[in-house]
């Protein structure tokens, strides 16, 4: 039998009394001094009581929807796609019409991008014109619009696959770069915040791998944090300045015209616009 | 073949089946587990969009990693670690940010009285209790404050089952810090709740 000489040095073997991790020695010991010590016993009984009560929580399950993201996982699970009901709603009667017309933006603007590059390449020195306005855009399907959203990702992946070289992140609704004069602001996952449990954890990913998760990493730097401490500007579909960004902009004026909600930055200002 | 040592064949099976680019796997991985890592994340972080983020974070770093994983410890406690890791840095990040919605206990403290009025109804039958919304999100609160390294070990022992063993190697310290951890944990929950009354 161990042997407590203090009544601390006792309280402190509560908890793994209660949780059945002494070894028999312990108890003995533990047992021993209950059996004359009316202070430790009422210690112990309100620690027993803490502990009834929160062992009677239920749990809490992973979301019906849950799933996981990567490359390779979207072969066969549905893409998992981040929803923030606050700001994005994909119309729900229109979700073929949405992935089609998704579908266009991405070839037109991957068409575009490729252009421009051209062009860049061919007129050198004209780069400031490009970045005279800048955008970000967070927009999300929602899970009604799953189908779509399924049929975006593997669209983006057939561009991927044939682009000679696959842009880092040419994902819609995290960057655009047009051919109207606006320069993509990358907004990539930071990963300040390194797991610092698992740092082999972290492999040297393929170009497609790196694509998949990133997408998944931009969306909840969109939807969560791009501009959620930002002051957004609320326009209506037939405000002047929505027209008037939207008339220098015609990628982002197909995004408007697609969902029911947008958020985008431009010019250092953050936007939203609502059907 | 005891009952362990089956489980373990299975899941070095599996493993083996994930390292090899098996998504069927991966995918049988994520959903063995999505709801444990789920809970901890909730449990830790108090919100479900945050759980969620968490949890499907937990599982793509799994995914990158796997070929690095030895299977040295269990895959659960693996997947603890890194939810672990990624429930702090998200709490740190929100602080930082300031964007933290853990209410300071003296600002809940005044609902103690009622809670505890329920409590006494239901002193008997403690499980019957817990499924107050009220008290289950003030029980929520306490763990909130507590420590992180309190906060952690109090979860896995208390809504995962893990053994002390176990939560030594998902939190990669000592069975003795674990230990300690613990009982500091509930003392400081108990404390805060007789300080408001509710026990």
């Amino acid at each position: 039998m161990k042997l407590y000489e203090a009544c601390e040095e006792v309280q402190e073997e509560f908890s793994a009394l209660l949780d059945d991790e002494l070894d028999p020695a312990e108890v003995e010991g533990v047992e021993a001094h209950l059996s004359t010590c009316a202070e430790c016993l009422r210690e112990l009984d309100s620690l027993k009581k803490m502990h009834t009560v929160y062992g009677a929580l239920p749990a809490v399950s992973a979301p019906a929807g849950f799933h996981v993201t990567t490359e390779e996982t979207s072969k066969s699970t549905p893409i998992s796609l981040r929803v923030d009901p606050r700001h994005t709603r994909m119309k729900s009667y229109k979700p073929l019409f949405a992935a089609a017309a998704m579908f266009l933006l991405i070839a037109t603007m991957w068409g575009a991008m490729q252009m421009a590059s051209r062009e860049d390449v061919a007129t050198t020195g004209t780069e400031a014109s490009a970045s005279d306005s800048v955008f970000n855009v967070a927009l999300v399907e929602t899970e009604t619009s799953e189908t779509a959203a399924d049929a975006v990702g593997t669209l983006e992946k057939k561009s991927m696959s044939a682009a000679p070289e696959p842009p880092v992140a040419s994902h819609v609704a995290a960057e655009t770069t047009g051919a109207e004069g606006i320069s993509a602001k990358r907004m990539m996952a930071v990963e300040e915040d390194a797991v610092t449990a698992s740092p082999s954890f972290e492999t040297p990913m393929e170009p497609e791998r790196r694509f998949a998760t990133k997408r998944v990493d931009n969306r909840d730097i969109w939807t969560q944090e791009g501009y959620a401490d930002q002051a957004v500007m609320t326009l209506t579909q037939d405000s002047p300045e929505l027209r008037d960004i939207l008339s220098g902009n015609p990628n982002l004026a197909k995004i408007v015209n697609v969902v029911d909600e947008v958020v985008f930055e431009y010019e250092d200002r953050w936007y939203r616009v609502s059907q | 073949m005891d009952l362990l040592t089956e489980q373990d064949t299975v899941e070095a099976a599996l493993l083996d089946s994930c390292r090899t680019g098996d998504v069927a796997a991966f995918a049988t991985l994520v959903d063995t587990y999505k709801d444990r890592i789920y809970n901890m994340a909730f449990r830790y972080l108090g919100r479900h969009e945050d759980a969620e983020d968490v949890a499907q974070e937990t599982f793509v770093r799994a995914y990158r990693g796997i070929q690095d994983f030895e299977g040295r410890s269990r895959v659960y406690t693996w997947l603890y670690s890194i939810a672990g890791n990624l429930a702090r840095n998200h709490v740190r990040d929100r602080a930082r940010k300031g964007r933290n919605q853990a209410v300071s206990l003296d600002q809940i403290s005044d609902r103690g009285a009622a809670l505890a009025q329920d409590f006494g109804a239901a002193a008997e039958t403690p499980g019957t209790l817990a499924q107050a919304h009220e008290l289950q999100d003030l029980l929520q609160q306490c763990v909130e404050e507590l420590p992180e390294h309190y906060r952690l070990v109090f979860i896995l022992r208390t809504y995962e089952g893990l053994t002390y063993d176990e939560i030594a190697e998902a939190v990669r310290c000592p069975r003795g810090t674990v230990k300690s951890r613990l009982n500091q944990a509930r003392v400081q929950l108990r404390d805060r709740l007789k300080a408001m009354s509710v026990l």
